[in-house]
C-alpha cells in the first residue's frame, strides 16, 4: 500500500475521514430531525386547530342545545337567536375545519356530512323550536306533528351530539397518537443518531489510525530500526536504508543513503589519508629526529665556531703582525732590488765575455768540420779493407774444403790400411796401430778444418757487420758535418744576439732600478694593508658577536626542533589512532 | 794368401771356444748399423763411377773399374729391402776378397770404423731353412747371421759370402 502522499497530506486525509464521518452522522440526525419537525409542523398548523375547532363546535352545539332547551322552557324567541348564533358558529367551525386541506377524503366527507346534518338540524330545530315557542305560550295546543318533529329533533340532537363528540374525540385521539408517535420517533432517532455517530466515528478513527500506522509509523519504525542498526552496529557503512516509499520518509531514507555514501567516501578518503598521514607522520618524525640531530650538530658547530672565533682574532692579530713584518721584508726586498741592479751590471759584463767565447766556439766548429771530413775518408778506407778481408776469408774457406776432402781420403786410407793390417794378422798389428793413428789424425784434421770453416764464417759475418758499422759511422760523420755547418751559422746568429742581449741588459738595468722604486711604493701599500688588517680585526669582533647570536638562535631552533619532534610523535600517535578508528568502519 | 785363408777359417771355427776378438768393417744404411767381417773386405773405395748393366737383376747396379779390375756392384739397400737412394758424397763401395765370391762389392750409404768385438758378445741367430716365409724375408734371414750390442747401438752382422747366393736364389725363384 504505497501512498504517493506526504505526511501532512496523509494527516489531512485521516482528519478529513474523521470529519466526513462526523458530518455523515450529523446529516443523518439532521434528516431524522427534519421528519419530526414536519410532523410537528403539521400538528401545529392543522391537527391542533382542527381539534380546537371541533371542541369549539361541540361546545357551541352544546350551548345551542341548551339554548333550545331554555327557549322551550322559557318559550322565548330571543333565546333562539342566541341558539342561532351558536349554530352559525358551529358551522363556521366546521367550515374552518374543512378549509384545512390536511384531512383525509373520508374524514372530509364525514365532516361534510356532519356539517350538512347539522345545518339541516339547525334549520329544523330553529323552525320547530320557534313554532313551539310561539304556539306553546300559555296553551297546550301543540299539534302532534310538532311534537313528533320535536321528538325526532331531540333524537337528531342526540345523534349529532354523539357524532360531533366522536369527531372531536377522534381528533383528540389523532393528536394524541400523533404526539405519541413524534415522541417515540424522537427517542428512536436519538438512539439511532448515537449509534450512527459512534459507528461512523469509530470507523473513521480506525481508518485514519490504519492510514497513520500503515504509511507513517511502519516506515518510521523500519527507518528507526535500520538507523539503530547502523548507529549501534559495528560501523557498517555499506548498509543502506531499503525504504522505497515516495513520501518524506522515502526521501529521508534516500537522502540518508546519499549522506551515508558520502560519509563512506569521506571515510574511505580519510582511511587512505590516514594511512598516508601515518606514513608521512612517521617520516616526519624521522625527519624531525634528523633535524634535531642536525640542529644539535649545528649548535655544536656554532660553539666550535665560537671557540675558533678567538683563534680567528688571534690569527688576525698575527696577520697584522705579519703584515708589519712583510713591510719590513719589502724594505729589504727593495734593497735587494738595488743589489739586483748591480748584479745586472755584472751580467752585462758576463755577456760580453760570452760573446768572446762564442767566437771561439765558431772557430772550434770549423776545426770539427775539417776533422769530420778526414774521418769520413778514413772510414771509406776501412770499409774497403774490410771487403778485402772478407774475400780473403772466403778463399781460406775454399782451402778448408780441400783440407776436409784430404782428411776424408786419409780416413779411408787408414781404414783400408787397417783392413790390410788385419788381413796381415799378427805381423800387421803394428801397422794397424799406425793406421789407427793416421785415422785419428785424419779425424782431428777434419775437426780442425771444420773449426777453421766455422771461424772463417764468423770472420765473414763479423767483417760484414764491421762494414755495416763503418757505413753507419760514415753516415753519422756526414750528419756531424751537416750539424757542424748548422752550428756554424747558428753561432754567427748567436753572436749577433749576444750583442743585442748586452744592449737589452743595459735597458734591463734601468728597469730594475724602476722596480726598486716600485717596491718602495709597494712597501707603502703594505703598510696600508696592515692598517686594513686592524680594521679586519674589528670586523672579526663583530663577526664573533654575530656568531654568538647565531649560536643562540641555533639553541632556540634546537628547542623548537625538539618540539617539532614531540609534535611529530604526537602526530604519529594521532595518525595511528585515526587509522584504528577508520579501521573500525567497514567500507 | 792361402795360409791366411786357412788362418781365417781356423779363426772362425775356434772363435766361440777361444775367447778371441773379431774385427768388423761397419757401415750405415738408413739408420741401421751393419757390419761384415773385416777379413772378407779387400778395400773400400770412394770413387764411384758405375757402368750399368742392362737386363740385370735390380740388386745389381753395374760394373766399376778399380785400377784396371772390373768389379760387380750390388745395391745392399735393395737387397735389404730399403728404398733406393741416389749416390752422394758419403756413399762408399766395399770390395770383397776373391774368397767371398767373384770380384764384386756392395754400395753402402756411409762407411764406419773398424770395430773389434769379443766373440762372447755376438749373439748368433738360429737359422731355420724349414721355415716358410716370403722371399724378401728369406733373403734377409739368410744374410743376417747375428747381432752384437755395442755401447750405443746395435751392430747387425751380415754374411758377405751369402750375398751372391741370395741374388742367385732370387733369380732362380
Amino acid at each position: 500500500m504505497n501512498f504517493s502522499l506526504n505526511i501532512i497530506q496523509k494527516i489531512w486525509l485521516s482528519l478529513s475521514v474523521l470529519i466526513a464521518g462526523y458530518l455523515t452522522s450529523m446529516l443523518l440526525g439532521f434528516a431524522s430531525g427534519q421528519v419530526t419537525e414536519t410532523r410537528l409542523n403539521d400538528i401545529s398548523e392543522y391537527l391542533f386547530p382542527i381539534t380546537i375547532q371541533s371542541n369549539k363546535a361541540l361546545q357551541k352545539f352544546n350551548e345551542q342545545v341548551k339554548s333550545y332547551n331554555d327557549a322551550i322552557m322559557i318559550s322565548e324567541i330571543s333565546v333562539l337567536e342566541s341558539a342561532e348564533k351558536n349554530s352559525l358558529e358551529v358551522i363556521k367551525a366546521f367550515k374552518t375545519i374543512l378549509s384545512y386541506g390536511w384531512l383525509s377524503k373520508e374524514r372530509h366527507i364525514e365532516i361534510q356530512n356532519i356539517k350538512n346534518l347539522f345545518e339541516d338540524y339547525s334549520n329544523e330545530a330553529n323552525f320547530v323550536y320557534s313554532k313551539m315557542c310561539t304556539n306553546g305560550s300559555g296553551s297546550m295546543n301543540i299539534s302532534d306533528e310538532l311534537t313528533d318533529r320535536a321528538f325526532t329533533l331531540s333524537k337528531k340532537t342526540h345523534e349529532l351530539k354523539e357524532k360531533i363528540d366522536s369527531l372531536s374525540k377522534i381528533f383528540e385521539n389523532d393528536l394524541k397518537t400523533e404526539l405519541k408517535k413524534i415522541i417515540k420517533n424522537t427517542k428512536k432517532q436519538r438512539l439511532m443518531n448515537l449509534i450512527v455517530f459512534v459507528c461512523v466515528v469509530s470507523i473513521s478513527i480506525s481508518f485514519s489510525c490504519f492510514i497513520i500506522t500503515r504509511s507513517i509509523k511502519e516506515p518510521l519504525k523500519n527507518t528507526l530500526s535500520m538507523l539503530k542498526d547502523i548507529a549501534e552496529g559495528d560501523g557498517n557503512l555499506k548498509a543502506r536504508l531499503s525504504i522505497k516509499n515516495k513520501d518524506e520518509i522515502g526521501e529521508l531514507a534516500e537522502w540518508f543513503n546519499i549522506f551515508v555514501e558520502n560519509i563512506q567516501n569521506i571515510i574511505k578518503q580519510i582511511a587512505e589519508n590516514a594511512v598516508f598521514l601515518n606514513k608521512s607522520s612517521s617520516s616526519l618524525q624521522n625527519y624531525s629526529e634528523e633535524m634535531t640531530t642536525d640542529v644539535k650538530q649545528l649548535t655544536d658547530y656554532s660553539e666550535n665556531v665560537l671557540n675558533s672565533k678567538d683563534q680567528l682574532t688571534n690569527n688576525i692579530n698575527n696577520i697584522a703582525a705579519s703584515a708589519e713584518e712583510l713591510s719590513m721584508n719589502i724594505n729589504s726586498v727593495s734593497s735587494t732590488a738595488e743589489q739586483m741592479a748591480n748584479n745586472m751590471n755584472f751580467v752585462a759584463e758576463s755577456t760580453e765575455s760570452m760573446n768572446i767565447s762564442i767566437n771561439n766556439i765558431g772557430k772550434s766548429v770549423k776545426e770539427g768540420q775539417e776533422i769530420s771530413a778526414q774521418a769520413m775518408e778514413l772510414a771509406k778506407n776501412a770499409s774497403l779493407n774490410m771487403n778485402l778481408l772478407g774475400s780473403a776469408a772466403r778463399e781460406i774457406g775454399q782451402v778448408t774444403v780441400a783440407i776436409k776432402r784430404i782428411a776424408v781420403q786419409t780416413n779411408l786410407l787408414s781404414l783400408n790400411a787397417s783392413i790390410e793390417a788385419s788381413t796381415a794378422g799378427e805381423s800387421g798389428s803394428g801397422f794397424a796401430v799406425v793406421a789407427q793413428k793416421i785415422k785419428q789424425f785424419a779425424s782431428q784434421s777434419t775437426q780442425s778444418a771444420e773449426n777453421i770453416a766455422k771461424k772463417i764464417e764468423d770472420v765473414q759475418s763479423k767483417t760484414e757487420n764491421a762494414i755495416n758499422v763503418i757505413e753507419k759511422v760514415t753516415e753519422i760523420i756526414e750528419r756531424i758535418n751537416k750539424s757542424n755547418s748548422y752550428i756554424k751559422s747558428t753561432v754567427e746568429k748567436q753572436m749577433q744576439k749576444t750583442s743585442d742581449i748586452s744592449l737589452n741588459i743595459s735597458e734591463l738595468n734601468k728597469g730594475t732600478k724602476l722596480i726598486a722604486s716600485a717596491i718602495g711604493e709597494s712597501a707603502l701599500g703594505i703598510n696600508e694593508m696592515s692598517e686594513n688588517t686592524g680594521y679586519a680585526a674589528v670586523k672579526t669582533k663583530k663577526f664573533s658577536e654575530i656568531i654568538d647570536f647565531f649560536r643562540i638562535t641555533a639553541n632556540k631552533s634546537n628547542e623548537s626542533a625538539v618540539k617539532v619532534e614531540n609534535a611529530a610523535f604526537e602526530l604519529t600517535e594521532i595518525a595511528s589512532k585515526l587509522n584504528k578508528m577508520v579501521g573500525k568502519f567497514i567500507i | 794368401m792361402k795360409v791366411i785363408i786357412n788362418m781365417e777359417k781356423s779363426n772362425i771355427k775356434t772363435a766361440p771356444k777361444l775367447n778371441i776378438k773379431r774385427q768388423f768393417c761397419t757401415f750405415n744404411i738408413e739408420r741401421h748399423f751393419f757390419g761384415v767381417d773385416i777379413l772378407d773386405v779387400k778395400e773400400i773405395i770412394d770413387e764411384i763411377a758405375i757402368t750399368t748393366i742392362h737386363h740385370s737383376p735390380e740388386e745389381v747396379l753395374g760394373f766399376i773399374n778399380v785400377r784396371g779390375h772390373v768389379h760387380l756392384v750390388v745395391d745392399l739397400r735393395t737387397l735389404l729391402n730399403f728404398e733406393q737412394k741416389e749416390i752422394d758424397d758419403s756413399s762408399r763401395i766395399i770390395l770383397f776378397t776373391p774368397e767371398v765370391g767373384e770380384s764384386f762389392g756392395v754400395l753402402v750409404d756411409q762407411i764406419g770404423h773398424m770395430v773389434e768385438v769379443s766373440e762372447k758378445k755376438i749373439e748368433y741367430k738360429n737359422y731355420d731353412e724349414q721355415k716358410v716365409m716370403k722371399n724378401k724375408h728369406k733373403r734377409i734371414n739368410k744374410l743376417e747371421i747375428g747381432a752384437c750390442k755395442l755401447e750405443e747401438k746395435l751392430l747387425i752382422i751380415l754374411d758377405s759370402k751369402k750375398i751372391l747366393e741370395v741374388i742367385r736364389d732370387n733369380l732362380q725363384d
